[in-house]
């Protein structure tokens, strides 16, 4: 098939209405579990103020389990009879929970030592728990159907980039592959959708990849 | 008078006084009770049975999963079409819910009205398309489809198959292929030169008239019937006339706006059969369906219509 001829608004079978309507059914459904996962954007947003690797290797668990649910409640189950590419989505999210789950587990000596790219990246958490949601009920979209770190997808690639970024060594750039291209894709959607906020996730991938140089930079001047 | 399809305008005046007579009763509820023209039908070369020419699409209007509110306007979008005497209705297996929100939100008697129920094998498995089509006929509630159509050639030598086989055993009525953006025009010329279907369907609108070179001329020369899908480039068009007028001639093909003057345009071209915009807002389908009820545009008038939409 001549996929290259195709722009992605060919391939969107949904509108945006029908998108914040998903997202709000979904979050209603689910409500005990988003009440979770706002708590638990809180408490990571705790633990990685002073990140150790005790911490960092808990909050890397934590966040591991929200990419399985959200493969599962999210991809499956909501969005699997709107959108054709939604199961392929939910097995991407299921490979990095798993992949979380497995840097939780291994030991980790230290987290990012050099202080600027540690806090970039705690301060990109925060966007996540907090300057996502709040950017979009400032942008209009219904309170019902704003997005949550733990349940939403967008939320919680961003946290994962921030939590990837604080992880030493090549462990972060194993992390970074499944948010990184979920936050594209979501632009991409957003942009089909003609959402003002479609810029934010690639701006935050910006803001990982800031974090990353700097961190770099300041190893070799070491 | 100069713009007309005089030969249109004769058929309107004879299908008029057959309504009148009860020989044409699907187009009755069309008109009942109001002086409204009937809906224009155009003939289907392979039976010459004649179809509804403004149709309806169901890309991204109609897959709205399970929202209650939304299944409720979908119903009234139907029930407007009906009553205006609409008859094909679109969707594909690739349209996510499109196809299970029709089987919700269908009336019950939508086959009695005048339904002309068309879908798409979408499967790159060629032995997969007759359980595909099995599953859309279970989604839809219909115990067999009008039109089955290849979508966008997709694995089109296999499905091809699987449809004349349906059409032989009477488990289908047509077949066909569909292509859209102006996608593989080469390869769908190849396949209306060499296969046996009933229908392709196409892009085509007063922007995108590519098809107007080889496929239409072909598909009238072949007794192929046409759908023309993206007849408002997914509302781009409507959106580039908002707001300004339209021109005199308008009047004199009985449209009252542009996105009606955009489907006359369409279905006033000799091969096309049936042009399917989609929505999802009554007031929308109702404009719609009001679309080609006046004399048709001729090649004359065509031109001018595009020069003056290439104005906006």
């Amino acid at each position: 098939m001549d996929w290259l001829s195709y722009s992605p608004a060919d391939l969107v079978p949904l509108s945006r209405e029908t998108w914040l309507r998903l997202l709000a059914d979904y979050n209603q459904a689910h409500l005990p579990i988003v009440a979770l996962g706002m708590a638990l954007g809180l408490l990571l947003l705790g633990i990685t103020a002073h990140a150790t690797a005790a911490r960092l290797r808990l909050a890397l668990g934590l966040l591991g389990a929200c990419w399985l649910w959200i493969a599962w409640a999210f991809f499956h189950q909501a969005l699997t009879p709107l959108l054709w590419a939604a199961d392929w989505l939910a097995w991407g999210f299921a490979l990095q929970g798993v992949l979380l789950l497995g840097a939780a587990l291994l030991p980790m000596a230290q987290v990012v030592e050099q202080r600027w790219p540690l806090s970039l990246a705690w301060w990109l958490l925060a966007i996540a728990v907090l300057g996502l949601p709040l950017a979009g009920f400032a942008a209009g979209r219904p309170w019902q159907a704003l997005g949550w770190l733990g349940t939403a997808p967008d939320p919680t690639a961003v946290a994962s980039l921030a939590l990837a970024a604080m992880a030493p060594g090549h462990r972060a750039w194993l992390l970074l592959a499944a948010p990184a291209l979920w936050c594209l894709l979501s632009a991409t959607l957003l942009a089909v959708f003609a959402d003002p906020l479609w810029w934010l996730p690639p701006a935050a991938l910006a803001l990982t990849a800031v974090s990353l140089a700097r961190r770099r930079a300041q190893h070799h001047t070491k | 008078m100069p713009g007309f399809d005089h030969d249109r305008r004769r058929l309107l005046h004879a299908a008029t006084g057959l309504i009148a007579a009860g020989a044409l009763p699907r187009l009755a509820p069309a008109v009942a009770g109001s002086t409204a023209p009937a809906a224009l039908t155009k003939p289907i070369p392979g039976s010459g049975e004649r179809l509804p020419a403004i149709g309806m699409g169901t890309w991204i209007t109609f897959n709205v999963g399970d929202d209650a509110q939304a299944l409720a306007v979908r119903r009234e979008i139907l029930e407007a079409f009906f009553a205006a005497g609409g008859g094909m209705i679109d969707a594909s297996p690739m349209y996510g819910s499109a196809e299970a929100v029709l089987g919700k939100t269908l009336p019950t008697d939508a086959t009695q009205r005048g339904l002309i129920a068309a879908t798409k094998v979408w499967t790159s498995d060629g032995n997969a398309g007759a359980r595909e089509i099995a599953h859309s006929r279970a989604l839809w509630g219909l115990p067999r489809f009008d039109l089955l159509q290849v979508h966008n050639l997709l694995a089109w030598e296999a499905h091809i198959e699987t449809l004349k086989a349906m059409r032989a055993a009477g488990e289908v009525r047509w077949i066909g292929m569909t292509t859209s953006h102006g996608r593989r025009h080469r390869e769908l010329e190849r396949i209306m030169a060499r296969e046996p279907i009933d229908f392709v369907q196409l892009t085509y609108n007063i922007v995108d008239r590519a098809a107007e070179e080889r496929l239409l001329p072909l598909a009238r020369e072949r007794g192929i019937a046409v759908i023309a899908n993206r007849p408002y480039r997914r509302g781009a068009l409507p959106d580039r006339a908002a707001g300004k007028p339209l021109p005199g001639w308008g009047r004199e093909i009985g449209c009252d706006t542009w996105p009606q003057a955009l489907l006359t345009f369409i279905v006033a071209h000799p091969a096309v059969t049936c042009a399917i915009p989609a929505t999802s807002r009554v007031d929308h389908m109702r404009e719609n369906m009001a679309a080609a009820r006046g004399p048709l545009p001729d090649a004359a008038l065509r031109r001018r219509m595009a020069a003056d939409f290439a104005k906006l």
